[in-house]
């Protein structure tokens, strides 16, 4: 098992956002988190981040206890948060830095290989918001993690550049191997990129229902239009619905 | 240029129009020289004494330069130091506001008491009136650091002085500028109250002798000066501002269709 959580609890002042909560993923699959806002879910990133220490329950990762450490994971927030006095290039450079990454990785060829090549001089403010999460994604990669969290990451962009963005990321992650744990608001993203989707409820946060995705085999473009894809994300708005999303 | 001249045009002619008025006026009240000198005197009193104001403008300049140098690097250590260790900062930042209601024209004797008539007692001076700015305003751009900015150094494993030198630091930048154009500004009003506590050169020194002879328009050439100095001063850190912040201002000046 790649992530491993068991009967993780956390409160924040009386209120309690997780309690008892588990869950699993394997070596290489891209699990989501789907569920109403505020139901916790960035609160459990920053708990496997180790930004805070839970009141019960266990992390580990390749089988290491991380509860309260940082620096294990790759992360990506729903803002670019890019360092606006540095280029492309120097931004990324940071997520080697950060994580104290020895290899250093060469940045035209990632930028290259990420269709983004001859932005290394660039500033951020020179970039729309699609490609500055392009570098923000970059940037987690070189971090030299094996498991990525990103936190509803396209959920700033419009919806044209957040379907280009969404067949970007799933062209990069069929290029490096990561386990990727997504947290989204949108149903039909998670069942774009997902291997699993877990829906959860309101405070305390708990999982309503797993789906294990069938599409793997079916081209990207035809993913939307087979039947499965319609009853799956039908099923998913009907459990939402109940939760009131 | 232009554009420049479009914006502040009014302020040049208005001050033309005063010192014409200032001039006329002299010349038909028939004011006394050593009450209110005419401008033209004042040129005049500029141009005959320029070979040995030099010293007197070199040696305040040096003052006022080494003394904000001080100045600067103590307030840059007060607020860095001041973030890093909130409970310092928790003892020392309401005594550094107090610090600033002593009034220098009474601190100043007292410096001169226990260092003497030398440099350091006319830098100390300096360097009290030019870190406060520095002090308060670059502890004010650390602590509005992008929130989001640290949750993502903080996630990703940095060190705290990692977030502090690549992330906070950089963040400050600007607003250590606006504190040290303030010190600049006022390290010029600083070296001439140095000055007046007991030197042998200095435009402080030029301003007591010129009062006290009655030498008026002597006294405002010192003051012109001061003001050349400060205004010099000023505008060498703006351009040196526009220089390292140009990246900042990427944001706002250019945009691409990307």
């Amino acid at each position: 098992m790649k992530l491993k959580i068991s009967n993780l609890s956390f409160s924040y002042g009386s209120e309690r956002i997780l309690d008892r909560f588990s869950l699993s993923v394997r070596e290489g699959e891209f699990v989501s988190i789907i569920g109403p806002s505020g139901s916790g879910k960035s609160t459990l990133f920053y708990l496997i981040g180790g930004l805070f220490e839970p009141d019960e329950g266990d992390i580990y990762l390749d089988g290491r206890r991380i509860n309260g450490q940082r620096g294990h994971i790759g992360y990506m927030p729903q803002q670019p948060s890019l360092l606006p006095w540095r280029t492309v290039e120097g931004n990324i450079r940071l997520g080697m830095e950060l994580s104290g990454s020895t290899q250093m990785q060469d940045i035209r060829e990632l930028l290259a290989k990420a269709k983004l090549e001859g932005l290394e001089r660039k500033y951020p403010s020179q970039l729309s918001g699609g490609m500055q999460q392009r570098v923000a994604f970059l940037r987690t990669l070189v971090g030299d993690h094996s498991l990525l969290c990103l936190d509803e990451p396209f959920a700033a962009l419009d919806a044209l550049t957040r379907t280009e963005m969404q067949y970007w990321l799933q062209e990069r992650l069929q290029e490096f191997h990561y386990t990727v744990l997504l947290v989204t608001h949108s149903i039909e993203e998670a069942l774009l990129l997902s291997d699993r989707i877990i829906v959860v409820g309101q405070k305390p946060m708990q999982i309503k229902k797993e789906f294990s995705l069938p599409f793997h085999e079916i081209p990207w473009k035809q993913k939307r239009n087979t039947s499965q894809f319609m009853e799956l994300r039908h099923e998913i708005e009907q459990i939402l619905a109940v939760e009131g999303m | 240029m232009i554009n420049w001249l479009q914006r502040f045009w009014i302020t040049p002619v208005v001050l033309i129009l005063g010192v014409l008025v200032w001039e006329l006026a002299v010349a038909f009240f028939h004011i006394e020289a050593w009450i209110l000198p005419s401008p033209s005197a004042i040129v005049l009193e500029l141009s005959q004494s320029l070979e040995h104001l030099q010293e007197h403008v070199l040696t305040t300049l040096r003052i006022a330069l080494m003394g904000m140098a001080m100045g600067v690097t103590i307030g840059v250590c007060f607020a860095s130091m001041f973030h890093l260790l909130p409970p310092v900062k928790k003892a020392f930042y309401p005594l550094i506001l107090l610090s600033q209601n002593i009034p220098m024209i009474a601190l100043a004797p007292l410096l001169v008491v226990w260092f003497g008539f030398g440099d350091f007692p006319k830098l100390l001076v300096v360097a009290i009136i030019c870190f406060f700015p520095v002090t308060i305003s670059t502890l004010d751009g650390l602590a509005q650091t992008d929130s989001m900015l640290l949750t993502y150094f903080r996630m990703s494993g940095a060190s705290r002085w990692q977030q502090f030198i690549k992330c906070e630091w950089p963040s400050a930048l600007p607003s250590f500028f606006s504190g040290f154009k303030l010190s600049a500004t006022y390290s010029v009003m600083g070296a001439v109250i140095a000055e007046w506590l007991g030197a042998e050169k200095g435009l402080g020194k030029m301003m007591i002798i010129a009062s006290k002879s009655y030498a008026t328009e002597r006294l405002f050439v010192a003051i012109l000066l001061v003001v050349g100095l400060s205004l010099g001063l000023f505008l060498l850190i703006t351009i040196l501002e526009k220089g390292l912040l140009r990246k900042y201002e990427g944001r706002v000046n250019e945009t691409q269709n990307l």
